[in-house]
């Protein structure tokens, strides 16, 4: 396992999409303080602009990580190395593991140097209104938001195995749990009962509730079954796949 | 030692849904002697050899590798392998040592100059900044078997290995395998689909045609029984013929064309027939003393066209 871990950690030096998904998430809170700075002015409410902030980022992140994820996938099918590294030999349920390892070490990179650069930005356009308690209160909701969205996206993963070379489909998919995790800040009090049960709609949800409502667990246990069973089935197929 | 099984499939089958690719294929592989699987494109080698690698499941049948059963003691055997299954596969965004260095990594336990050494011997330059993705097809198939001796491995299972390689580049890889299962002892399985490559390197074969394993034999016993005849080329068959029945007492000939006849009689020998012939007036072309190819052998067993 830790060999594999390492080998992916190699091949993540020279790995395009790794730093274009970087870049790109990372860049948000900075053209954020540019825009304020440049555009805007003195004209913004600082919860205004962190709540802008926390929604680009977590619309980016995700897709950025399904593409992380899915080119990783497929270029091990396309490329055939897969066939080099299974031979090598590696245990099948250890090369889905480090896979899933080398994508949260990349999602947790980006997200801390994300978080980071929104709090120094934040410090920057309004020294006056930030406290030690309202960067506590940031950096929890971006981490909170950040991690859950990690573990409810885990079904990428097999997708990614099952489609083997193609891109589309998980991309898609990927697209479709954005929309859902979006549209999970929207959700009306009636409806409450029953998107907590749906992964991606928690995700939201879970950032909104008291730490005490009975809800908020169904969202957390809807949340981690997601990524128990995305990691549980990306290994299962790709236990049974012919190569 | 040499005549210990390194490498026993019994009744090996894969099957997928109602389509039987490979059918109770049972091989044996001797230590430090070159296996050649030989057959038309399509005919099961490839599957045969995932099979024996664990990348396909196999449906039923057994495969022993150095006296262990798999499935079951994976880690252990699949060490002691080097392969190339298809094309060799690399990470295209990187260089040659790079690649080499992540499945070095993989398989842990290997020398530190490993890596080096395996390039050294296949001729790549080593820590070059050429990607994988700018190499030739024979520096491809060159660093695919510089991965499969990483991690000096005691069998080698190499599908197809020159393919894409020029002339040249055939012969130095072939001396190579050579060189390695002569002078080091590695035991090689190589798939091939060119009977001229197998017939120049392999000591043992197995013949596969349309998923099944038609004929497994060693080189040695091929020789001894193919066929050894005459040829003769005259100007008048029947005029040759005569003196071959009359003169030389020989019944066992074939005319297989309007001036060539093939003696199979193997107690004439030619310098006789020769003189014969030209004593008594015919004009003799050509002689020559034949044996069936492989090739011959091939077509004879999987009863096709000539082979590709």
């Amino acid at each position: 396992m830790n060999n594999a871990f390492q080998t992916e950690l190699l091949k993540l030096r020279k790995n395009k999409m790794a730093l274009i998904g970087f870049a790109s998430t990372v860049s948000v809170p900075i053209l954020l303080v540019l825009k304020s700075v440049l555009i805007d002015k003195s004209k913004i409410d600082y919860q205004e602009w962190l709540q802008t902030v926390s929604m680009l980022v977590n619309i980016i992140l995700p897709i950025m990580s399904g593409f992380f994820i899915t080119q990783s996938m497929q270029k091990e099918y396309g490329e055939k190395t897969i066939i080099n590294i299974i031979t090598a030999p590696v245990n099948r349920k250890n090369f889905v593991l480090s896979k899933i390892a080398v994508w949260l070490c990349w999602y947790l990179a980006v997200m801390i140097l994300t978080e980071g650069i929104t709090i120094v930005g934040s410090l920057y356009l309004f020294r006056s209104q930030v406290t030690i308690t309202s960067v506590y209160f940031t950096v929890r909701l971006l981490t909170q938001i950040g991690i859950l969205s990690f573990i409810a996206f885990l079904p990428v993963i097999w997708l990614a195995v099952r489609q083997r070379t193609l891109f589309y489909p998980t991309m898609l998919c990927t697209l479709l749990f954005v929309l859902l995790q979006s549209v999970g800040s929207q959700v009306s009090e009636e409806l409450l009962p029953a998107a907590s049960f749906v992964p991606w709609l928690a995700i939201q949800i879970s950032a909104m509730l008291p730490s005490d409502s009975q809800y908020l667990y169904i969202c957390i246990t809807s949340i981690l079954c997601s990524g128990l069973l995305g990691s549980v089935l990306a290994v299962r197929e790709f236990k049974r796949q012919d190569l | 030692m040499e005549n210990q099984i390194i490498l026993r499939t019994k009744g090996l089958t894969k099957k997928y849904g109602n389509i039987t690719a490979v059918e109770k294929i049972n091989i044996n592989v001797k230590r430090g002697r070159i296996y050649g699987l030989l057959g038309r494109n399509g005919a099961g080698k490839t599957t045969i050899m995932k099979m024996i690698l664990g990348l396909i499941a196999v449906s039923s049948g057994d495969v022993e590798v150095f006296g262990e059963k798999l499935p079951g003691n994976e880690n252990q055997i699949y060490k002691r392998i080097g392969s190339i299954i298809e094309t060799p596969s690399f990470y295209s965004y990187l260089t040659g040592t790079e690649n080499l260095e992540i499945f070095a990594r993989l398989r842990g336990t290997i020398k530190k100059d490993a890596v080096k050494s395996a390039l050294e011997v296949t001729g790549l330059p080593y820590k070059d900044k050429k990607p994988f993705s700018s190499y030739s097809l024979g520096m491809k198939q060159r660093l695919g078997i510089a991965n499969a001796i990483l991690n000096d491995p005691g069998l080698l299972i190499l599908d197809e290995p020159t393919n894409g390689l020029d002339p040249v580049g055939i012969v130095e890889i072939r001396k190579f395998l050579q060189n390695l299962c002569r002078e080091q002892g590695k035991t090689i399985i190589i798939s091939s689909h060119i009977l001229s490559e197998i017939a120049l390197l392999a000591d043992d074969i197995g013949i596969i045609h349309g998923g099944h394993l038609v004929k497994e034999i060693s080189m040695r016993e091929l020789e001894e029984k193919n066929k050894k005849y005459i040829e003769i080329k005259v100007d008048s068959v029947p005029k040759a013929a005569q003196l071959l029945e009359n003169l030389l007492n020989c019944k066992n000939y074939a005319v297989t064309d309007k001036n060539c006849v093939e003696i199979y009689e193997d107690t004439l020998d030619p310098v006789s027939v020769a003189n014969c012939l030209v004593t008594h007036g015919v004009g003799l072309s050509s002689l020559h003393f034949k044996h069936e190819t492989l090739e011959d052998y091939f077509t004879a067993l999987t009863g096709g066209a000539r082979f590709e």
